[in-house]
């Protein structure tokens, strides 16, 4: 929405916008933890590594030899997550089976590293996720669209019961949608805890927010749109909230409105209060849908 | 409490003593071509040595012992006045006075008894009449007050395109913005780039900066007072302009000659026709309309109706887009109660709403509209007790009724209702003030002011969990509050003091104290504000903001006809409860906005320069402010003070006026500010494939972007005054050429870090940027046509 109306605003006034240096204060390599993982069939990790100087893009250092556990803290099971031969620093737990996944909705759970002596630890909980109806397509609407622009849409009902957060991934061909801009978060079946629509269809914007965010990279036909909902905790909905106004920096008018930058706020707390953390830990459970994009699929009013 | 009444009413009583056997002089200072009251005029008793200023209405009142008298009646750009007057009974005389014709007239005019800046007890009141800022280089030619005032000591902005203005280190929602005495919530167009105020209709601006007179409350920063012209009381007048902008059209005429008039003015933008192409069935558009009638019942009443309608449109087809615009009414109601009793009544109100809307079809759409309503109710009294009392006293009532949201989002022909609980609340003042001059040297103001605020129901009031500052609380209680209910209750004593002290017949020290208590808050985090910022009443959870400033001056004239003017202020002002919010805060449509606040404390402290040439075919003024404005709240910045985001260490501003010929004059301004504080990342890390920033040292804007500065120009070319037969011609029209930003400096409005696009190469992470956006990046040019006849 502030897209659009920035980019309206932008034919009106003559600005500009251009890469700068810029120097930085030192930077203190600090232990980082990405932990997001769900109930899919697949190879689940964990990745721990340290921070690097904001410019450089070097591979970040990873920080081997941590055990890594997940408990499942109310069937009392646990998953040990081992790190990898090749790959330091990433721990991974795979599913002994092809029918299994990891744990179960409804439990709770807890993260603990085991680090150069200190112990992190955080918790999560795997909740509910709706089943997706269908995904189907629509001429796209806004200032920004020409006749022959269609948008994905798709169909979920909400579980009845205030509270339920969702993180919604949208793949193109196989290819995650992984832009800031596309990072499309749920409260219910709206977008935020105070204006709750709860048990119903997601609402525009929600439903429509599968698309590329680039309409030059809109669907067309034959292209394969998958959807992933996965369900996340309040807390996590805070997090990637945040993530997405941190990071989602397009420049131009949205400066005018951009909230203040500041850090985001880890879920992991150190045994030793000196020693830093970064990072988040969730647990989802994740339903999911594709759909090929076919005359039979597009809505017509 | 009762000691301060009890002061007043002895002063009251005593004076009134003091009063036997004297006699009032009143009447109204007017413009002779007009009719329109002339604010501020100077009333001098050549034979006492001492006058009277006439206050908003041009009414004053000087109270004497009967005798002859030469009484002088001046003020800037006109022909002075004196009448000789027997006083033996209360009299009246209302005075016209003609404006000098050419600017070269004015010079010799204005060159005597315009010492008000050393011998005006008010400190830190910028003032500029519609002249001088008519005069000044703006942005696409449109003339506009709120640039202008920013060019002010002690007043900045943030950046082109910034709503508002920030006055001594005060956010841009601490400051009272009236027009005709109705609150204006957002005095902006196109989001920052215009004011709302129509120049064509305005009089008289002036901007309380300190020493805030006890009449005035309810913002802890600033008032901006903004009256409108009465409309031309002698004859037909229409100005009028056209502009890359907007085009404006005024019309002012007697209804009944000298007895009431009327003037309405218009602006349009037209952006919209002219990209129509582009555009599709987009509008996009932004409008106003002024207008205010007076009629003068008799000479002991007289009635003022004005109202302001403006909107902003922004739509991207039929069924989406939105708008935002602000609406007020004001009546008024002068009365002589009698010969030293001037009394006004006002009665205001005042709406900002904004609209939002989404619509896929008629079964999925989303919609949503907010409004803040205020309805406001201000008797007040000045009592003209003696030559050397001037007591007001009077009442302020004001109902705020806050709908933050009445909102629908229809999925799949289902609609649910999101919207919020309205809030409403009640704003209740009374005060006493009383300026008093003590002896030739020393005068003073003071008063107290008594405000209070009610939060009341219906509403739904939360209480929240207690947690760590910077975490979002959960709520902890839930309780529907019945129609009236009083949830909260605060109350505030605001003392308010000014002092003058004069040296010499050209220099003066005066010295200031006020207390400020603001009970409505504007809720906004980002850079600029948008006009979908929200106002919120102080509740249960959000305490009142309360200001306290000091200000010290010392102000000379000089020059040989006094045609200099300087002055240097220091202000420190200490605040509570001024609001930050929680990382992440979602302050758009949120039931739960309390608990997205945070409080904390603020202090701004600083010294400012000011030297004016009022005269001459060159003049202008030189201002330059060194300041700090800081806030310290637990959360943020592990708790240690931070510079605010619109923190400028210096303002230099530089304005000239230069008179080549009776037809061409020039204007410049030379802009320069310190950058404006922001964050920088130290480190980078990376989750689920997002890079994401991180500062190390949790500091919040420890950095500053690059320093801004700029340079306009402007050439006003007058059209001929006489015919080729030398007849003076009926109309006058005038061409004004302006380039803004002549050497197109690309002046940074913020500093903001991203990754790039593109895939990394191998074996690398993504890169990252850091970028400025600059707001305007070139030289703009501009060309306006602007008539009268």
């Amino acid at each position: 929405m502030r897209a659009i109306i920035l980019s309206l605003l932008a034919m009106v006034v003559l600005a500009c916008e251009s890469e700068i240096d810029v120097d930085l204060d030192e930077s203190i390599p600090t232990l980082s933890v990405d932990a997001f993982i769900n109930n899919m069939n697949q190879e689940q990790r964990i990745i721990l590594y340290f921070s690097q100087p904001y410019f450089e893009n070097n591979i970040y250092e990873p920080a081997a030899g941590a055990s890594v556990v997940v408990t499942d803290i109310t069937q009392g099971i646990d998953f040990t997550f081992e790190e990898k031969q090749d790959e330091p620093g990433t721990y991974s737990w795979l599913p002994p089976s092809e029918n299994e996944t990891f744990g179960s909705i409804g439990s709770s759970y807890s993260l603990s590293i085991e680090y150069d002596n200190v112990i992190y630890s955080a918790s999560s909980a795997m909740n509910r996720a709706p089943t997706i109806d269908s995904i189907r397509f629509i001429e796209a609407i806004g200032p920004q669209a020409d006749d022959d622009d269609y948008q994905a849409e798709f169909f979920a009902l909400d579980f009845e019961g205030e509270g339920d957060t969702y993180w919604i991934k949208a793949y193109k061909n196989g290819d995650f949608l992984d832009e800031p801009a596309e990072i499309n978060l749920a409260y219910d079946a709206g977008t935020s805890s105070g204006a709750a629509i709860d048990g119903d269809f997601f609402i525009v914007p929600v439903k429509l927010g599968i698309n590329p965010d680039d309409t030059d990279e809109s669907y067309v036909f034959g292209d394969n749109v998958g959807v992933e909902i996965h369900s996340i905790t309040n807390d996590t909905f805070d997090y990637m909230t945040e993530l997405a106004i941190q990071t989602d920096n397009e420049g131009g008018f949205s400066q005018l409105f951009a909230a203040p930058p500041s850090n985001l706020r880890t879920n992991i707390i150190a045994s030793d209060s000196e020693m830093r953390v970064l990072g988040h830990f969730s647990v989802s459970a994740v339903s999911s849908q594709e759909q090929v994009f076919t005359q039979d699929v597009l809505r017509l009013d | 409490m009762d000691k301060i009444f009890a002061v007043f009413i002895t002063f009251i009583i005593t004076g009134n003593v003091y009063a036997q056997g004297k006699v009032a002089l009143n009447g109204y200072v007017k413009d002779a071509s007009n009719g329109e009251a002339l604010i501020g005029a100077t009333v001098l008793i050549k034979e006492l040595g001492t006058g009277v200023v006439t206050n908003v209405y041009g009414f004053y009142s000087v109270t004497l012992p009967p005798g002859s008298y030469n009484v002088e009646y001046s003020y800037i750009g006109y022909f002075p006045v004196t009448r000789a007057v027997e006083l033996s009974l209360d009299q009246r005389i209302d005075i016209e006075l003609g404006a000098s014709d050419t600017e070269l007239e004015e010079v010799v005019v204005t060159a005597e008894a315009q010492d008000a800046n050393v011998t005006d007890v008010q400190m830190s009141v910028a003032r500029l009449d519609i002249k001088t800022i008519s005069k000044m280089p703006a942005l696409l030619g449109e003339v506009d007050v709120i640039k202008s005032i920013q060019l002010l000591p002690g007043v900045s902005t943030v950046g082109e395109g910034a709503s508002g203005f920030n006055v001594r280190g005060g956010s841009v929602g601490q400051n009272l913005v009236l027009l005709d005495e109705a609150p204006v919530y957002n005095s902006s167009h196109l989001f920052g780039f215009f004011s709302v105020f129509n120049p064509d209709a305005v009089k008289d601006v002036q901007l309380f900066k300190g020493g805030i007179p006890s009449k005035y409350g309810g913002r802890i920063s600033s008032i901006l007072d903004v009256r409108m012209k009465e409309g031309n009381a002698k004859k037909f007048e229409a100005n009028g302009g056209v502009g890359l902008i907007f085009s404006r059209l005024a019309v002012e005429a007697p209804i009944i000659e000298d007895k009431a008039s009327f003037i309405l003015a218009g602006r349009r933008s037209y952006i919209d026709v002219l990209a129509a192409p582009a555009l599709d069935d987009a509008s996009l558009y932004f409008y106003d309309l002024t207008g205010k009638i007076n009629y003068n019942i008799n000479e002991k009443n007289k009635i003022y109706l004005s109202g302001y309608l403006g909107r902003d449109v922004f739509n991207f087809d039929e069924d989406q887009g939105f708008s935002w615009g602000n609406q007020t009414a004001t009546l008024r109601w002068n009365r002589l109660i009698n010969n030293r009793i001037f009394f006004n009544l006002t009665g205001v109100y005042s709406n900002y709403d904004y609209e939002l809307a989404f619509e896929q079809d008629d079964d999925n759409l989303f919609e949503w509209e907010s409004h803040i309503e205020t309805y406001n109710l201000k008797p007040e009294f000045t009592y003209f007790l003696n030559p050397k009392n001037e007591i007001s006293f009077g009442g302020d009532l004001i109902l705020y009724r806050f709908r933050p949201a009445e909102a629908t989002a229809v999925s799949e022909g289902s609609g649910t209702d999101i919207g919020l609980d309205d809030k409403r609340g009640v704003e209740a003042a009374i005060y006493v003030g009383n300026k008093q001059t003590i002896s030739s040297k020393l005068s003073t103001e003071y008063g107290i002011r008594l405000s209070s605020f009610r939060y009341i129901g219906a509403t739904t009031v939360y209480e929240y969990e207690d947690v760590e500052p910077g975490i979002r609380p959960d709520v902890v209680s839930e309780t529907e509050v019945g129609d009236g209910e009083v949830i909260e209750e605060f109350y505030n004593l605001e003392p308010r003091l000014s002092f003058r002290y004069q040296l010499n017949p050209f220099s003066s020290v005066k010295a200031s104290y006020n207390r400020m208590a603001q009970y409505i808050h504007l809720v906004s985090n980002t850079t600029a504000s948008i006009p979908l910022d929200v106002w919120t009443p102080s509740t249960n959870n959000i305490d009142p903001q309360v200001g306290n400033q000091f200000a010290l001056g010392y102000f000379r004239n000089f020059g040989e006809n006094q045609d200099y003017e300087f002055s240097v202020e220091g202000y420190f002002r200490s605040t509570q409860n001024e609001l930050d919010y929680i990382d992440g805060a979602d302050l758009l449509l949120n039931e739960f906005i309390e608990g997205e606040v945070l409080s904390g404390d603020g202090r701004a402290y600083g010294i400012e320069f000011y030297l004016k040439k009022n005269t001459g075919k060159f003049n202008g003024w030189l201002s330059y402010t060194l300041g700090r404005s800081e806030l310290q709240v637990e959360g943020i910045n592990k708790g240690d003070w931070y510079p605010n985001r619109f923190d400028q260490t210096h303002n230099l501003t530089l304005v000239g006026f230069y008179d080549y010929s009776d037809r061409i004059s020039f204007s410049a301004n030379f802009t320069f500010t310190t950058g404006t504080p922001t964050t920088f990342p130290t480190s980078r890390y990376e989750v689920q494939g997002y890079t994401l920033p991180h500062n190390d040292n949790q500091a919040r804007n420890d950095v500053r972007i690059p320093n801004y500065h700029r340079l306009d120009l402007s050439m006003t070319l007058q059209g001929k005054k006489f015919n080729k037969n030398g007849k003076e011609r009926k109309n006058r029209d005038y061409w004004t050429f302006g380039l803004y930003n002549i050497y197109a400096r690309e002046n940074p409005f913020s500093i903001y870090f991203a990754e790039t696009d593109g895939q990394p190469s191998l074996g690398q992470g993504p890169d990252t940027q850091a970028y400025q956006f600059s707001v305007l990046g070139s030289i703009v040019p501009s060309i306006s046509y602007n008539f009268k006849f």
